[in-house]
């Protein structure tokens, strides 16, 4: 039994247990498992702690507490649906005062004696402040979370990641290319991280994953570029995060490469996705 | 018709109460915290129960509510956005082929999962505990399929890497089977 044999179902074994694997791929495992006692006993192993962690976390019912809870909800939720009255009080207050308004002006101008005081300027709130060191951090634990983690053998899908990226995105593998000297692209979807809605491309080489990342602007609080150009690259921890703003979205290339590395990279790959996107933003208008 | 609504919703919605609480309380590890944000979650159900279909996962519809309210949750109590350590995990250690400790009790077990980072807990909670499917888990999350295989293939690792430092830590020996017998496990 060869090792990268062997290597393969144990990337296979968990999604097997969860029977998730389909049912040629699934026949496999079992056939291998058959014959290899090494990787049987492991699947033994994974097996026990699966049913040890269940044990750990399923919670004694407490029935009172739950009933509680259950009384709680219930009485909020009669309290959410018998908002009409009140809304209808509410409606009809603002309806009487946009009167009363109405006719105050109109008396106003209608008396031009009196100094008519300009109107009241909206004042929007200020939207909160996302620092910029926030939004690298949120991509590196995103790259962390998401990109590290596909399986060393997940290989490149048109079909999964066209439908993955959406329609709008689903172009940007042709715009930006597969092949980036070492590394291929094996991985691109739609994520979301702490409320944040990343389109995610993955690269793998060399040992390594690059993710690019593609998210909404909210810097509110930062200077919009009017031509960006510039990448910016921050350091965190063992992880670079090189970036471009165009002031509606963000670009920022995340790895764990040396800093010379993931600036070479970045290079590559961010100029391709810029054009993308800055023709999706003047499609958009 | 409202009432329709209402008879609908609670059956429904709160076919899948007890679950939905369960991980609320695994999640948040704390039960107050876990019934408000339950609570906030039926509510916000409620109030979109329009554009539920029946006959879709009201399972995952909800879970799906709840993670985004717990996701809220999170933001807003600290401001704090990073929810582990960037340290926690090193690309090198991904790879690493741990075995499954023997000799490891159900305390030992609890602690290991509890200092998981969050999406690797959660997602490790709704396959192992609740039993939901992977697609479920998609939707409930609002990630790719292929994300939830990544957290949890990470999890696991980092669960039996955690497990496997706290049993040589505290370095005894014995073979399950041993420890069975003797009430460890």
């Amino acid at each position: 039994m060869g090792d990268s044999d062997c290597q393969d179902i144990r990337e296979l074994l968990d999604p097997y247990l969860d029977n998730e694997l389909l049912v040629e791929t699934s026949q496999s495992v079992l056939d291998h498992l058959g014959l290899c006692p090494d990787c049987a006993a492991e699947s033994e192993r994974r097996i026990e702690l699966r049913r040890l962690l269940k044990k750990a976390l399923t919670l004694e019912v407490d029935r009172d507490s739950e009933n509680i809870s259950r009384r709680r909800i219930e009485t909020a939720l009669e309290e959410e649906r018998r908002p009409r009255r009140r809304a209808k009080i509410v409606w009809g207050a603002l309806a009487a005062s946009l009167l009363l308004v109405l006719g105050l002006t109109y008396w106003r101008i209608g008396n031009p004696s009196k100094p008519v005081n300009p109107p009241a300027v909206y004042m929007p709130p200020s939207p909160p402040q996302v620092l910029i060191a926030e939004v690298d951090r949120d991509a590196v634990a995103n790259h962390q979370i998401c990109a590290l983690g596909y399986p060393p053998n997940w290989t490149f899908d048109r079909q999964r990641v066209a439908r993955d990226l959406t329609p709008a995105f689903a172009p940007l593998v042709d715009a930006i290319g597969r092949d980036h000297a070492a590394y291929k692209l094996i991985e691109g979807h739609i994520c979301s991280y702490q409320q944040r809605q990343y389109t995610h491309l993955i690269f793998r080489g060399n040992g390594h994953t690059v993710s690019v990342f593609i998210e909404p602007d909210d810097l509110s609080g930062k200077p919009k570029p009017s031509h960006p150009r510039e990448i910016d690259q921050t350091s965190l921890t063992a992880y670079q995060v090189a970036s471009v703003d165009t002031g509606r979205h963000r670009i920022s290339v995340v790895s764990d490469l040396p800093s010379v590395e993931n600036l070479a990279i970045a290079k590559q790959l961010v100029p391709a996705t810029l054009s993308f996107i800055q023709k999706l933003e003047h499609e958009e208008g | 018709m409202a009432k329709d609504r209402k008879e609908d919703f609670d059956r429904f919605a709160f076919a899948h109460f007890r679950e939905l609480r369960r991980v609320a309380v695994r999640v948040c590890q704390d039960r107050e915290a876990a019934d408000d944000l339950v609570q906030e979650t039926y509510l916000r159900a409620w109030r979109s129960f329009d554009k539920f279909e029946p006959g879709t996962n009201c399972r995952a519809w909800l879970f799906r509510i709840f993670f985004y309210v717990h996701s809220e949750y999170r933001r807003n109590q600290a401001r704090q956005p990073l929810t582990f350590s960037l340290d926690y995990v090193k690309e090198s250690t991904l790879s690493s082929q741990t075995k499954t400790p023997s000799d490891v009790t159900l305390e030992e077990i609890k602690l290991a999962f509890a200092e998981l980072p969050d999406p690797f807990r959660i997602a490790l909670l709704l396959s192992e505990v609740e039993g939901l499917r992977y697609r479920e888990i998609a939707d409930a999350l609002d990630i790719p399929i292929g994300t939830v295989m990544s957290r949890l293939s990470r999890g696991r690792q980092m669960l039996r890497a955690r497990l496997a430092t706290l049993s040589s830590k505290t370095g005894e020996s014995g073979s399950l089977e041993e420890h069975k017998k003797s009430g460890r496990l």
